[in-house]
């Protein structure tokens, strides 16, 4: 299987330097969307790469569609921390236990 | 009291409930140990998923910085080019594991790290940046691999712990009394109709009563006037 990756530019080319094929560029809300439809829909993909800030503009519905899939398994990356973990198990647990 | 709506004050329905209270205590102690099962299950991921995190969050600062050198010394155009020379893909192995009923993904995969000529271009082509970006985003992609499994562990992991706690909590405090109350009014309502009939009961039978004391009365009064006939 393999990693797909989608973001900006810059992403894109850092990405196929390690040797991701599957690396592709998207700015508009829209193609955003898109992209990640036609990345989901696709069955080699095994992780699906974003960046922190797309994967928050995403809708909310989106959004939870991607953290519960499991095939293909995404990750968001960037510097910014991702508050949807932490919500999620302060409310499961009840104690705010992420640092 | 919360009696359950619709029950039948009957002895069926009180032998089906208590089948029933016994159904959901047992399920209830399953499903308080799956919820104690996944919440360690779960501190195990925590601890790693937060090393990881920020090993990753360090590592994508560091192929970003070393992406921007490469591209200031050697343009975007050279990067591209050598990107597209580049011969091995990283693969990625993604496997299901059942921890508690929750799926979680196991990713398999093999260093995408590699050696500076192993990577298929040309070293006297390229500038040492663009091998440092290399590096530094092959790196990343290793850590990526590991994050994710980790990470969606985590997420399924925590949502499940949601929905298991949600579930003993029904069970113990909605479930469990409503039965415990619908049983405690069927036994009121068969003990009262007992009651109702023992009380009819005895009405009949006093009835009874009178009426067979009346008759006897009769009789003897019958036996009496034909012994003063027959004595004439």
């Amino acid at each position: 299987m393999e990693i797909a990756v989608i973001g900006n530019s810059d992403a894109v080319i850092g990405f196929s330097l390690a040797g991701i094929k599957k690396a592709y560029e998207a700015t508009s809300e829209e193609e955003l969307v898109n992209k990640i439809n036609e990345v989901m829909a696709d069955p080699n993909v095994g992780i699906l790469v974003l960046h922190q800030s797309d994967y928050n503009r995403l809708p909310k519905r989106l959004q939870s569609t991607l953290s519960n899939s499991v095939r293909p398994t995404v990750i968001a990356i960037g510097t910014e921390q991702s508050t949807e973990m932490r919500e999620k198990i302060k409310r499961a647990i009840g104690v705010d236990l992420w640092k | 009291m919360a009696v359950i709506r619709g029950t039948k004050p009957t002895r069926a329905v009180l032998i089906a409930l208590r089948r029933r209270i016994k159904v959901a205590q047992t399920g209830h102690e399953l499903l308080k140990m799956k919820r104690d099962g996944l919440m360690i299950e779960f501190f195990e991921v925590l601890n790693r998923a937060k090393t990881i995190r920020q090993e990753l969050v360090n590592e994508y600062i560091r192929a970003e910085q070393r992406l921007s050198l490469a591209k200031a010394a050697d343009g975007t155009i050279a990067i591209k080019s050598v990107a597209f020379a580049l011969q091995k893909e990283p693969a990625v192995d993604l496997q299901s594991r059942n921890i508690m009923g929750v799926v979680v993904p196991k990713i398999t995969a093999e260093a995408v790290h590699k050696k500076m000529y192993e990577r298929g271009y040309g070293i006297i082509g390229t500038s040492a940046a663009i091998d440092e970006a290399a590096d530094a985003y092959e790196s990343l992609v290793d850590k990526i691999i590991t994050a994710a499994e980790v990470e969606t562990s985590l997420m399924k992991l925590v949502d499940d712990i949601e929905k298991t706690k949600r579930r003993v909590n029904a069970l113990e405090f909605k479930v469990i009394p409503d039965i415990k109350d619908t049983i405690r009014f069927i036994g009121f309502a068969l003990e009262e109709m007992d009651r109702d009939n023992i009380v009819r009961l005895k009405k009949l039978k006093a009835k009874a009563q009178k009426r067979a004391k009346a008759e006897e009365a009769e009789k003897a009064a019958k036996a009496a006037a034909e012994a003063a006939a027959s004595a004439t």
